[in-house]
C-alpha cells in the first residue's frame, strides 16, 4: 500500500468502508499490532501506590509548616542558650607557667601551699627569664631550705601566707 | 469532575483534588509511561509527576488541557529516566537486551507453519512492538491508541506540528516494516 494512504487511513481521512480488500487486510494487521502496544502500555495503579503518592502530597502540604516549627524552635532554643549561659559564666584566665606546675603538684600539702608562694613570688619578679630553669632552681632552694632546717640559709620565707 | 474545580482545588492544595486527579489520570499516565519505558520505573516516575504537578501547578494557566499538561510532565520524567538509566546502568540495559533476546521467538518463516498458526502468536507481536524505539512507541500510543490529535502531541512532546508528522509517519513505516519482516502484513 501507498505510504500517503496508508497514513491517511490511519488518520481515518479515507473512511474504513471505502477502502480495498488488501488495503482492509493490511490494515488488520496493523490494528493488531497496536492492540499489542495496547496491551503493553496497560497500567492499573495500585493502592498501594495511591497511598504513597498522597503521602507525599501531605508531605509535601506540611512542609513548610515543618520548616517553620523547625526554625522557632531552634530560635527559641538559642535565646535560652545566650541568656542561660550569659548569667552564669566564670571566666577563668590562664595564669603563668609556674603557676601551673604548681597546680599540678597538688594543692592539699603545706609543702607545696609554701612552694606555690614561692613560685608566684618568683614569677613575678622572673617573668621574661628562663623560666625553666629559674624555677629548677627555686624549687631546690625551697625544699632544701625546709628539709635541713638547721643549715642557716639566706632565703626569707617571711612572705609565706597561711590564708591564700 | 468539572476540570475547572479540579484545577482549583489542585492550586489550592487540597488533598482530595490530588485523589481524584490520580483515580482519573493516574492509569493513563502509567500506560503513557510504560510505553515509554516498559515495566520498570512506572510507579516512581508517576509518583514525580504527581510532585512535580504539586509544585508546578500554580504555573499551569490552562492555555492547554490539563491531560496534555499532565502528560508532557509524564514525558518529561520518562525523558530524565531514561537519561538516569543510561548513565547509570549500562549494564543493566545489556542485561536487558539480552533478556530480549532470548525471550524473542523467530518468526514464522515456513509456509506449513503459516498455514497451522495462520497468525503470527501475540507474544512475537508484542515482542515487534517492543523493538521500536521508545519515541516511535510513544508516538503510535498518543496518536492511534490514544487518538490525540497532532497539536496536542505537539503540545505533550514540545515540538512543531510538522515534525511530529513526519516523526509519527517514520514510526508508522518503522512498525509497518517490522510487522513485514515477520510476514505479518504486506
Amino acid at each position: 500500500m501507498d505510504e500517503e494512504r496508508f497514513v491517511r487511513i490511519l488518520d481515518r481521512e479515507i473512511p474504513f468502508d471505502k477502502l480495498r480488500v488488501d488495503e482492509k487486510k493490511e490494515l488488520k494487521g496493523y490494528v493488531k499490532a497496536l492492540g499489542a502496544l495496547k496491551e503493553i502500555c496497560c497500567y492499573r495503579p495500585s493502592d498501594e501506590l495511591k497511598k504513597r503518592t498522597l503521602s507525599n502530597v501531605r508531605k509535601l502540604k506540611s512542609r513548610p509548616y515543618r520548616i517553620l516549627g523547625t526554625v522557632a524552635a531552634c530560635l527559641v532554643l538559642g535565646i535560652f542558650s545566650v541568656s542561660f549561659f550569659t548569667g552564669n559564666t566564670i571566666l577563668i584566665k590562664k595564669k603563668g607557667e609556674l603557676y601551673q606546675l604548681a597546680n599540678v603538684l597538688g594543692s592539699s600539702s603545706t609543702l607545696n601551699e609554701r612552694l606555690r608562694v614561692n613560685l608566684n613570688a618568683f614569677a613575678q619578679d622572673e617573668v621574661e627569664g628562663n623560666d625553666l630553669v629559674m624555677m629548677e632552681k627555686e624549687m631546690e632552694r625551697s625544699l632544701g631550705f625546709l628539709s635541713e632546717s638547721a643549715v642557716e640559709s639566706d632565703f626569707e620565707i617571711s612572705g609565706i601566707s597561711t590564708t591564700y | 469532575m468539572d476540570e475547572k474545580k479540579l484545577i482549583d482545588g489542585l492550586k489550592k492544595k487540597k488533598v482530595w483534588a490530588y485523589e481524584v486527579l490520580y483515580d482519573e489520570y493516574a492509569p493513563r499516565l502509567g500506560s503513557v509511561v510504560k510505553s515509554y519505558l516498559g515495566y520498570d520505573d512506572v510507579e516512581d516516575v508517576i509518583q514525580e509527576v504527581f510532585i512535580k504537578v504539586f509544585k508546578n501547578v500554580k504555573k499551569f494557566r490552562g492555555d492547554a488541557k490539563l491531560s496534555t499538561w499532565l502528560y508532557r510532565i509524564a514525558v518529561n520524567v520518562c525523558k530524565d529516566t531514561l537519561v538516569k538509566r543510561k548513565r547509570n546502568n549500562e549494564f543493566l540495559t545489556d542485561f536487558r537486551e539480552s533478556e530480549d533476546k532470548v525471550t524473542f521467538e523467530p518468526p514464522a518463516t515456513t509456509n506449513v507453519f503459516r498455514e497451522v498458526m495462520d497468525e503470527i502468536s501475540f507474544e512475537e507481536l508484542m515482542s515487534v512492538v517492543a523493538k521500536l524505539a521508545e519515541d516511535d512507541r510513544l508516538l503510535i500510543k498518543l496518536r492511534d491508541i490514544d487518538d490525540l490529535s497532532y497539536e496536542e502531541i505537539a503540545d505533550i512532546l514540545d515540538k512543531p506540528v510538522g515534525t511530529v508528522k513526519s516523526r509519527l509517519h517514520y514510526a508508522r513505516k518503522r512498525l509497518k516494516e517490522l510487522l513485514e519482516e515477520v510476514g505479518y502484513i504486506g
